[in-house]
């Protein structure tokens, strides 16, 4: 494991910002923080990076701990892009670029390189010399992102890095972050543009009111839909009979759409006996089809039913 | 101690005040003497009496700011960039965390690997040092304009000390604007209460002389060496006065006894004031800023 979060706690007054949370994230991989507005994952990619101090809990890098004394050092093997696109709108490009290197401990020289890499990388070159203020919300989204990702780093992380970026850019991010896992380095992504999200991760933990619903492989979680069961969707000659013998089984969320019948099956195995079930009744069963659920759905379903 | 992630603060600080109006500000009042010199020749005001000041040969001292004696081109030094150092420490200070917060550059700064000491030891460098170039050249453009207008000046090495003594006796208020601006999050409430701050230590400070009756001036001065706003602001007129050789003020009264103040009380208070104001503020604020989430 490249990154362990164990037991992660924040309070602000009254509001329970993240409670008891844990996830770890696998070295050369990318890892997905999902949930909805308000439910944590700021709040812990800040205490990751030592912009809040947890109330209690643990963060490792690399088996060395980011909280307490000495975690400051191990914080520069993080490169981290915050939520937000407000930027020192004084400086131009360049002066941003060359200032984040060197506070990251670099001598002149190699931060100097490092803006160079970054210009060249995440084409900044027509605007290197132009005041943050005159750029737009997407060049300021990839300047942002750039001084995160062009140092070389054990763990980066994204808060919502495609949100303000047009398709090109989202799909130039993707490939970088690849790039970066397929290196060894770890990446953690926040977003909300989930079906993208999809695209680019390998695991996920999604949280609500700062507990983890789920971690793990985004397979385990769209092969039984965040755990909930497996989504069947069965065509049949008599839906109303079928109807009957499925309700009558105990599944779940049994619905008519269009010519199939879908329904939440427990396990993998529960597919088989449900098909019996409905032979042995007497419906005739034209098809069965176990309908991969996306990530959208799993954490939708997660979501409502839990 | 001084590493490299310190000097990135410094160096981010720097940049950031390169584009700030007020700094030009604070260096057109460091080379306003020269404007003196333009006026005085312009209307020849050495023929017609005005200048030069009794003691001419320390005139570049109240150009600067800090008068050598009390009554004696106090007018004159009132224009010195001395005189307005509680003004840049409030205009520096109180901008110098809360415009970090304002524009979101301390998300970025402190997810880099320095300490939250690290970052304010950076920000406090940074400002004395460029307090202490403009200082300097506050220092430099009044010796020259005093040559020019009354001929060869004594103390000539206070060039050098007088600046550095000027920017360190801004730490209180310059602390202090900036724990308060990132309290608030707010550059402009920052400020204003440093600028507050001082009216106000100004103002009880009058109110305690006007108690002491004959001894009014005494009284502000006693009064002043508890009070680190006060007592800061006067840090660089009493080392004047400490090293010119001046031990003791002679208050000027009109058809009245002349009392005196003991200068060395005002130099050692004034510079007690400043180191223990200083490391209690300094505590309170690290205190403060390392448990504080951004």
């Amino acid at each position: 494991m490249s990154l362990v979060v164990k037991n992660l706690s924040k309070t602000y007054g009254s509001i329970v910002a993240v409670n008891n949370l844990s996830f770890s994230v696998d070295e050369g991989s990318i890892h997905g923080l999902v949930g909805p507005n308000g439910s944590g994952k700021t709040t812990t990619f800040k205490s990751i990076v030592g912009l809040t101090i947890p109330d209690s809990g643990e963060i490792l890098l690399d088996n060395e701990p980011l909280l307490g004394r000495g975690g400051y050092r191990v914080r520069g093997k993080i490169g981290f892009s915050p939520e937000t696109i407000e930027l020192p709108l004084w400086l131009t490009v360049r002066d941003f670029l060359y200032l984040m290197a060197r506070l990251d401990g670099l001598v002149k020289r190699d931060s100097e390189q490092l803006v160079e890499n970054a210009i060249k990388e995440f084409r900044l070159g027509e605007f290197a010399d132009t005041r943050i203020s005159r750029l737009s919300k997407g060049q300021k989204k990839r300047v942002l992102i750039a001084q995160a990702l062009i140092p070389e780093k054990r763990v980066y992380i994204l808060d919502e890095p495609m949100t303000g970026l047009d398709p090109e850019w989202v799909v130039r991010i993707r490939e970088i972050l690849r790039s970066k896992a397929n290196r060894g380095s770890s990446v953690i992504v926040s977003s909300h543009l989930l079906r993208e999200l999809e695209t680019v991760i390998d695991s996920v933990t999604i949280i609500k009111y700062g507990v983890a619903l789920f971690t793990g492989k985004v397979d385990d979680l769209t092969s039984t839909i965040g755990g909930l069961g497996v989504k069947i969707s069965v065509e049949v000659d008599n839906k109303e009979k079928a109807l009957r013998v499925l309700l009558d089984s105990g599944l779940r969320r049994v619905e008519v759409k269009g010519d199939s019948i879908e329904a939440i099956v427990d396990s993998k195995e529960g597919v088989d006996r449900v098909v019996r079930k409905l032979v042995e009744a007497g419906v005739r069963v034209y098809r069965v089809n176990t309908v991969t659920a996306t990530l959208e759905d799993g954490y939708m379903r997660l979501l409502r039913g839990k | 101690m001084l590493n490299y992630s310190i000097i990135g603060v410094v160096e981010y600080e720097v940049k950031r005040l390169k584009y700030k109006k007020s700094f030009y500000f604070m260096l057109a009042i460091a080379l306003l003497p020269f404007v003196t010199v333009a006026i005085v020749k312009y209307f020849n005001l050495e023929a017609r009496g005005i200048f030069p000041v009794e003691e001419s040969t320390h005139l570049w001292l109240y150009l600067y700011g800090t008068p050598r004696n009390i009554g004696s081109g106090t007018m004159l030094s009132a224009t010195g960039i001395a005189a307005y150092m509680w003004l840049f420490a409030s205009l520096f200070g109180g901008d110098s965390i809360a415009s970090d917060i304002e524009d979101n550059g301390i998300q970025l700064i402190l997810a880099k690997p320095l300490t939250r000491i690290e970052y304010l030891a950076g920000k406090t460098l940074s400002l004395l040092g460029v307090f202490t170039t403009v200082y300097f050249l506050g220092a430099l453009s009044s010796l020259i304009s005093a040559y020019i207008m009354v001929g060869p000046q004594a103390y000539v090495y206070l060039v050098v000390i007088l600046p550095l003594v000027t920017a360190v006796s801004s730490i209180p208020i310059t602390l202090l604007s900036a724990w308060i601006g990132g309290y608030t999050r707010s550059s402009l409430t920052g400020l204003l209460s440093g600028i507050g701050l001082y009216f106000l230590s100004s103002t009880i400070a009058g109110l305690v002389g006007f108690t002491g009756g004959d001894r009014f001036f005494e009284r502000i001065f006693d009064y002043s060496l508890l009070d680190p706003i006060r007592a800061s602001t006067q840090i660089s007129t009493a080392t004047v006065m400490y090293l010119t050789g001046l031990h003791k003020i002679v208050f000027p009264r009109i058809g009245g006894v002349h009392p005196t103040y003991d200068v060395n009380k005002l130099f050692i208070g004034s510079w007690l004031n400043l180191v223990v104001s200083s490391v209690v503020i300094l505590f309170l604020m690290v205190k403060w800023f390392s448990r504080k989430s951004f």
